[in-house]
């Protein structure tokens, strides 16, 4: 070799190596505090508090940061929206932090129209050139609902670049139908806020508040308020669903009313009527009173014909809806928008005001964020302005029409006629697309950060405003949106204050340094946020975006924890103090509408059209906020996007005669099956954009307990019909598309109805969601209901036909029904009066030594216990995802969950108890013991228990014995150690233990980058071949019990909590020490209801279960 | 020797009797023929064809080490299916053995000798294919050894209360037994070799005969040793099968849980060993021309004990149908439901077809003396007893006491899990077909003694008949000289 090839080879593979090491840009994040900051302690856990902002409900969210990495979060306990709580999208962030399928840097299409990367001086370029390139053209945005600073900075930035613009909050879930009904009635289009927990009588019309509707966290927690006070005795109220189908929040109801889909105006409708006739008689007006005749009970009878139920059913629920005084009855979900909901939400409106429930349960003037979200015409009308032509260029912003309008809408063909697509997206997208290849329509991508690494605020009423800090550094080359827009705003000659989002965002709250820490250490302004909290006072604010010294000194103080099962002091359990501080917070006196024979008038709709809000708003239109001018006009002025926040300008009239407006076909033309389309949105993937975090897929639906995929549920009658099997694919086709789903047989719906889950079915949303499923949007014409502005959604025929393909669903769960009645408790009200008070739970019964050949365990410090009350779970598996992220739990796919083989060391367990079965079972699930049952439009008892099954943490395990090297044994506090390196696999402790929560790692299950960052370091990741199971996060337990001996401070009650006590909305889950007499866990255990499941088994387990409790 | 020459023109007549029309010499030189003969074509061909199976049991192997224990197709409540019922059945094969060998030897059966060298070595071969379930079956295979009570400075200890522990200890005694009890019972054999051999062959057959001269104290003490070691091979094939079943039975799972399972396993297990048997001898017999050594009627008194076996085995059967029917436990109800008419029915039926109705037809004679039948018969009740222990070991699991966790269907095997149980039973094959060329397949010195002794009775019985002849002549002339006498004196 000459010296010169010598040179030349070395040149070469030196600069090659050179430039391997630049590829990944940014710093190394191994050890990311190489040399630790001012209050980073390395190896130590930092709290920050945020918000979180997977669906429009504005959850406080606090983010647990160790090493600069985010690896678990939790509710922030002052926040008065979830109070602690958090529901699995909030704990699947994470997941959207460390997707490993975000966009990672700048892109633009290149020449053969691919999305290829280019860096942020060129990206700027470009927006500044599209913008330039605008020159007066309209522009329109496509975001998601925002409130406060980024709502008024993207308005401002619209009416600076391109004035004119439309601003779409597109939200796929508006709730246009409700919105449309409050504007017609009270004149003001807004979401009110409900109070289940003051019900009386509740009766919900399919509105899936424990799932996705409005607020599900706050709503989980009022509902389990209800059934504790129950439990209590404060009240003996029943909880109706009347819906075509028993979602998860239907089967927590005491009774099911199956309807066909678009007869809850009906069904409402004549519930009024009898409401009215109860009252009547009540006040012993006979039938020949004056207004017999309008409002007797002869109107009730063909108004239940017409909606396919019994009038007496209707007679019976109206004497207990006016009975339970304040009743509620709770809108429509998503799922019913259809052509008639919106005279069906007013009718649903009015029946509240006929039972008095106006101000009491239904409280105006706090409307939800949610009632300044865009309507769905709104976009159809854009789509119309983009086919023109008038549109120069569109913003996305975490928004995905693509996906979540129908194809009927005709979006897309719109939007590829806009020259100029600017995408803010974090993730590859049907809209935007996806890096490297041709699909989607956006031009540029400037990839916004995600939630946990922003800045942001969101209010979801008016009186609470929480602030978004960012909890870890930028993971890519993302740049914060807000920052984007007032960069290219300034550049372009516009000044809209601040130059970085962060200052934007606190010179809008105008708050001096010290009251802004405290803000952030709080989670946001909101009543009772000033004085000091408990998430407060452990909170730092993130280091790198300033107030260091501030911070430092908040982060170093430790504050009394306060158990989370207990009464918080800013969370009375008293009905009556909670309604009086509801009303002070709301700062009006709540409307009331009077006596109960009064009717509410509707006003016209076109007045309501007005109300509700047309987003689309040109210069000089009036916009959607009634008294404020169109945001689009001015830069300033204008208030939070709360439309309703002002008290209507007229008082709704009372007085007038009661002119009911007809119902108008609320039965849609008949298919060539008879078959009526429901879809259904689910906890798990809310509208779909959760549908790229793997726990979304992995853990089950909670109703079918199905994952990984989408499907039909279909009544047995009609499953009988079209000769069909679980399992066998199912054609569904309308007029505007067909979906193939496979069949999943249930009773959980009306037999007209062939229900099919929204979220799935993407084709561009990374690895996790693409090609999972099917979308049933596509199945819709893409029509706006002209009543509502809302898409019509619901009572769509369709023709389902068998195709001779099998593909079989993964079903977690195989048997519905127990055997002996063993594992989960049920009772009925009755039968809970009855037991004694001095009652012991079973799981309590006498141990001896005798029960066993070996002696029992000694606990001699402390014995670790858990209480799982199963009246208060509803089953909406926060829990597990909560148990998820803090365990290391791997997510295995679809193959392997059809194998049984997922990893959960937590499920929920849905059982039908008994007197569900004689009415006729609900059974979500195929088994080969399955019967049908005939639901035929009439109510049926539910009697669903939903049983968080974990490691039970035996006293007597079946498991201890049975390993052959002590990899698994028992500690001296109750604990049940799984010791994971000595685990040889010869899982016989799986086979031994009777509630099967073993679970074994068949093989290496990896989390591909950067989705390892959010592993929990306190946890070990398991390999292959070794078996594992729920520790009762030991890691927690043994955290703080470290801390107790070497700071000497003993440890109390509730300050140890389990990730899934820690997350449950509904506060069904209490952890402690048993050997504690003061604890709650000890308390609870107590409980007459109390009792251990597969008790006779003589396993000891230190879970208490107490049993659920029904009506009748 | 004319004398026996003599007797065996009429013993040989008489059932059940090893012909005695051939010297010791002969017998000794046809055995050993059998075993140093050249192989032919068909016993390299399954050879090549053990080998084959072999590479793709370590195929299998290799793949499940490497990407874990799910690609066996095994799901989650049947943590246990294949490999463990694969175990069972490779321990009843050893079981077998012993009780052929061991037992029989206790009982001095007349029949045994023919039998019990190939047994024995079937017992242990059969045990070490059995031995490497376990492993096979484990997580972590390469952690096997930590269920050995050695000396670590972390004072690990294994649990003393796991079946799983009880039942490395009976297996490793048994092993050790087998092989010990296996080896005495060779001596006197590996000596002949050792004789008729030259070179280097006579120095390992030498090392094994451990210096054997067949003299008197020797076989005194051989014979005591064995003695003493088939009387105590005989309660540990019992109490070993009982503690395989322990595995089963002492876990909770409500469908395991019966104290029948020990007694079930065992005859199960000597009802699918003697079927094994006789699928290895009746090859054999015919291949290397053993029809004077290993006679129909040998063969008929085992097809007389898989009979046997065969109606205590359904016994076992309807009696634990019975109880689950009797306790009224739903779980176990619903298990046995599903066993019968749910995801299992197909092993199932076909295990109560094989094991309780084919058997049956060894009650007649003629289908009992026919060796084609008797073959086809061990082969169905191999199978049989295969799909049974699959079936007891994974059915159970799939219906438990936690409904949510029920299995929604049959077990799944893999290519993997195939592949080990069709290289286990390579390894069987090619172990036995190297076992039949190194070692006399028939024992020796245990024909002999059978000679001998069937000799020795024959000529018993000549000598007291001819002592009952003379003694007769004798009285008959007595009474003749005396009624002569009498007369003579008279006259």
């Amino acid at each position: 070799m000459k010296r010169r090839t010598f040179l030349h080879v070395i040149g070469a593979s030196g600069t090659a190596a050179a430039l391997t090491g630049c590829q990944r840009g940014g710093p190394e994040r191994l050890i990311p505090y190489l040399e630790p900051e001012a209050d980073v302690s390395p190896g130590a856990t930092v709290e920050y508090s945020t918000v979180c902002r997977e669906c429009p409900a504005g959850c406080g969210m606090i983010a647990r940061v160790r090493d600069g990495r985010a690896f678990m979060v939790r509710g922030n306990p002052d926040h008065p929206i979830n109070r602690g709580a958090l529901c699995m999208r909030g704990t699947a962030s994470l997941q959207g932090l460390y997707n490993p399928d975000r966009i990672r840097q700048p892109l633009a299409r290149d020449t053969y129209g691919r999305l290829t990367p280019i860096s942020w001086r060129e990206a700027e370029d470009r927006l500044d050139a599209a913008l330039t390139a605008l020159r007066g053209k309209r522009a329109a945005w496509i975001g998601r609902l925002e409130t406060g600073a980024m709502d008024r900075l993207i308005t401002s930035w619209l009416a600076a670049i391109a004035p004119g613009s439309t601003f779409l909050r597109h939200e796929p879930f508006a709730y246009e139908p409700l919105r449309a009904a409050h504007a017609r009635v009270f004149g003001t289009a807004e979401i009110p806020q409900y109070r289940i927990d003051r019900a009386r009588m509740l009766i919900s019309f399919g509105a899936d508040f424990l799932e996705t509707w409005v607020s599900n966290v706050e709503y989980t927690r009022q509902f389990s308020e209800w059934r504790q006070a129950r439990v209590r005795g404060d009240h003996r109220a029943r909880y109706v669903f009347i819906a075509p189908r028993l979602s998860l929040t239907g089967a927590n109801a005491d009774e099911w009313v199956g309807i066909r889909p678009g007869t809850e105006g009906l069904v409402a409708r004549a519930l009024e009527h009898a409401v009215t006739a109860a009252h009547r008689s009540a006040a012993g007006i006979t039938q020949a009173g004056p207004l017999a005749g309008a409002e007797g009970m002869s109107e009730i009878g063909p108004l239940a014909d017409a909606a396919g139920i019994p009038a007496t059913l209707v007679e019976r629920l109206g004497r207990e809806f006016a009975a339970g005084s304040p009743s509620l009855a709770l809108p429509i979900g998503f799922a019913g928008s259809g052509e008639a909901a919106a005279e069906s939400e007013a009718a649903i409106l009015r029946l509240n005001g006929a039972a008095g429930n106006i101000g009491a349960t239904v409280l105006r003037g706090e409307p939800h964020a949610l009632s300044a979200a865009s309507r769905y015409a709104d976009l159809i009308a854009l789509t119309g302005a983009m086919n023109a032509g008038d549109i120069g260029a569109v913003f996305l912003y975490h928004a995905n029409p693509s996906y979540d309008l129908p194809p009927g809408a005709g979006f897309d063909g719109a939007l590829a006629r806009v020259p100029h697509v600017v995408s803010f997206a974090s993730f590859p997208d049907e809209t935007t697309g996806s890096p490297g290849e041709t699909g989607g329509h956006a031009s540029l991508v400037l990839p916004d950060h995600t939630d946990l690494e922003a800045w942001g605020e969101y209010s979801p009423r008016p009186d609470t405003t929480g602030i978004q800090q960012p909890v870890v550094a930028p993971l890519f080359e993302t740049r914060l949106t807000g920052d984007v827009l007032l960069e290219s705003a300034r550049r372009l000659g516009h000044d809209l204050g601040p130059a970085r989002f962060e200052d934007y965002l606190k010179s809008e709250h105008r708050l001096d340094a010290a009251a802004w820490i405290t803000t952030l250490q709080a989670g946001g302004l909101f009543p009772g946020s000033g004085t000091a909290g408990e998430g407060s006072r452990q909170r730092a604010v993130f280091r790198s975006h300033g107030a260091a010294a501030l911070a430092a000194g908040a982060a170093g103080s430790e504050a009394p924890k306060r158990p989370k099962g207990m009464p918080r002091p800013d969370r009375p359990t008293d009905l009556t103090r909670k309604a009086s501080a509801a009303h002070k917070t709301s700062g009006e006196p709540p409307t009331v509408i009077g006596p109960p024979e009064t009717t509410l008038t509707e006003q016209p709709l076109s007045g309501m059209e007005r109300a509700a809000g047309t987003s689309v708003a040109g210069p000089g239109e009036s916009g959607e906020r009634s008294g404020a001018s169109s945001p689009f006009t001015a830069a300033g002025g204008i208030g939070r996007p709360s439309p309703a926040s002002k008290p209507p300008t007229a008082p709704p009239n009372l007085s007038t005669p009661i002119t009911p407006s007809p119902i108008r076909a609320a039965h849609p033309t008949e298919s060539t099956t008879g078959l009526f389309l429901h879809i259904f949105p689910s906890i798990q993937f809310f509208d779909g954009r959760m549908a790229n975090r793997p726990w979304s897929q992995e853990i089950p639906d909670s109703t079918a307990k199905a994952v990984w995929g989408s499907w039909a549920e279909i009544h047995p009658d009609r499953a009988r019909a079209l000769a069909v099997r679980s399992g066998q694919v199912l054609s569904i086709t309308t007029a505007s598309g067909k979906v193939e789903v496979p069949a999943l047989i249930s009773d959980w719906v009306h037999p007209d109805v062939v229900a099919v889950m929204i979220g799935q079915g993407h084709t561009t949303f990374g690895r996790y969601a693409s090609g999972v499923g099917a979308n049933p949007l596509t199945l819709l014409d893409g029509r706006a209901d002209p009543a509502s502005g809302g898409p019509m959604v619901g009572g769509v025929p369709v023709n389902v036909a068998r195709i001779p393909v099998t593909r079989p669903l993964a079903v977690l769960q195989t048997g519905i029904r127990q055997i002996g009645e063993d594992v989960a408790h049920g009772m009925t009200i009755r039968e809970m009066d009855q037991l004694p008070a001095n009652a012991r739970g079973a799981a309590l019964r006498d141990r001896n030594d005798h029960d066993s050949l070996y002696h029992l365990h000694y606990h001699p410090d402390r014995h670790w216990g858990m209480v799982i009350d199963l009246d208060r779970c509803v089953g909406c598996n926060a829990c597990v995802a909560a148990c998820y992220a803090e365990n290391n739990v791997p997510v295995v796919g679809h193959d392997e969950c059809a194998r049984g083989r997922e990893m959960s060391w937590i499920r929920i367990e849905n059982y039908v108890g008994p007197a569900s079965h004689e009415a006729g079972p609900p059974v979500p699930v195929e088994s080969e013991f399955q019967t049908a049952a005939e639901t035929r439009g009439n109510s049926m008892q539910v009697d669903v228990r939903f049983l968080p099954m974990l490691c039970q943490q035996c006293d007597n395990a079946p498991c201890e014995y049975a390993c052959p090297v002590y990899a698994t044994v028992h500690d001296n506090e109750g604990l049940n150690l799984m010791i994971y390196n000595r685990c040889i696999g010869t899982r016989f402790c799986s086979n031994n233990c009777p509630y099967k929560v073993r679970r074994f790692n068949w093989a290496d299950n990896n989390f591909p980058s950067p989705l390892d960052e959010q592993l929990n370091p306190d946890v070990i990741h398991r390999t292959k071949g070794v078996m594992e199971k729920c520790t009762f996060c030991v890691q927690r337990i043994r955290a703080r019990e470290i801390e107790a001996d070497s700071t000497g401070h003993p440890i109390r009650d509730g300050e140890i909590a389990t990730a899934c006590m820690q997350a449950c909305p509904a506060d069904a889950i209490i952890f402690g020490n048993l050997n504690d007499k003061n604890s709650e866990v000890h308390r609870m255990t107590r409980s007459p209801r109390g009792y251990a499941a597969l008790a006779d088994l003589n396993t000891y387990p230190n879970v208490t279960y107490l049993a659920r409790v029904r009506q009748t | 020797m004319s004398s026996e020459r003599a007797a065996s023109t009429q013993e040989s007549q008489l059932p059940g009797r090893v012909p005695l029309h051939e010297s010791f010499r002969e017998i000794t030189e046809h055995v050993i023929d059998v075993m140093q003969r050249k192989p032919g074509r068909g016993y390299w061909l399954l050879l090549l064809l053990s080998l084959v199976m072999m590479t793709l049991g370590l195929a299998a192997w290799g793949t499940q080490i490497i990407h874990g224990l799910g690609m066996t197709g095994l799901m989650h409540p049947m943590m246990w299916a294949i490999y463990i019922g694969d175990y069972i059945w490779w321990i009843g094969i050893a079981t077998a053995g012993t009780l052929t060998s061991a037992i029989l030897f206790l009982f001095r059966a007349p029949f045994r000798a023919a039998f019990s060298r190939a047994a024995e070595g079937m017992t242990c071969i059969a045990i070490l294919t059995a031995g490497l379930f376990p492993l096979i079956h484990l997580g972590r295979t390469w952690r096997f050894y930590w269920v050995f009570p050695y000396p670590n400075e972390r004072h690990l200890w294994v649990n003393f209360r796991s079946p799983l522990i009880i039942d490395v200890w009976v297996i490793a005694t048994y092993l050790v037994l087998s092989i010990v009890y296996f080896w005495l019972e060779l001596l006197p054999d590996a000596a002949v070799v050792r004789d008729r051999s030259t070179g280097w062959k006579r120095t390992i057959y030498g090392m094994i005969s451990l210096g054997w001269e067949g003299t008197d104290r020797q076989w005194k003490h051989l014979l005591m040793a064995s003695t003493l070691h088939a009387a105590l091979l005989t309660p540990v094939i019992i109490s070993m099968h009982s503690i395989t079943s322990w595995d089963l039975a002492l876990a909770i799972v409500p469908d395991w849980h019966y104290t029948i399972f020990p007694p079930y396993f065992v005859t199960g297990a000597i009802f699918s060993g003697l079927a094994m048997l006789l699928t290895l001898m009746i090859p054999i017999r015919s291949y290397f021309h053993l029809e004077r050594v290993i006679t129909v009627d040998r063969l008929e008194q085992l097809a007389k004990i898989i009979i046997a076996t065969s109606l205590m085995v359904t016994y076992s059967y309807a009696v634990i149908y019975f109880m689950a029917w009797y306790r009224g436990d739903p779980i176990e109800e619903v298990g046995y439901l599903y066993q019968f008419f749910g995801g299992f029915k197909v092993l199932f039926w076909l295990f109560t077809i094989c094991n309780c109705v084919f058997p049956l037809t060894l009650l007649f004679r003629r289908l009992r003396r026919n060796l084609v039948w008797l073959w086809i018969l061990s082969i169905i009740i191999n199978v049989g007893m295969l799909a049974e222990r699959w079936c007891i070991v994974a059915a159970p699991l799939a219906r438990d006491y936690d409904v949510y966790s029920w299995a929604p269907g049959t077990f799944h095997v893999s290519w993997v899990g195939i592949g080990i149980t069709i290289g286990s039973l390579g390894f069987f094959l090619f172990s036995f077909l190297i076992f039949i060329k190194v070692v006399p397949i028939v024992p020796l010195y245990e024909l002999r003694k059978d000679m001998l002794r069937e000799a020795r009775e024959a000529r018993a019985e000549t000598e007291a008949e001819g002592l009952l002849k003379a003694r007769y002549e004798e009285l008959r002339i007595k009474a003749i000289e005396t009624q002569s006498g009498a007369g003579g004196s008279e006259s």
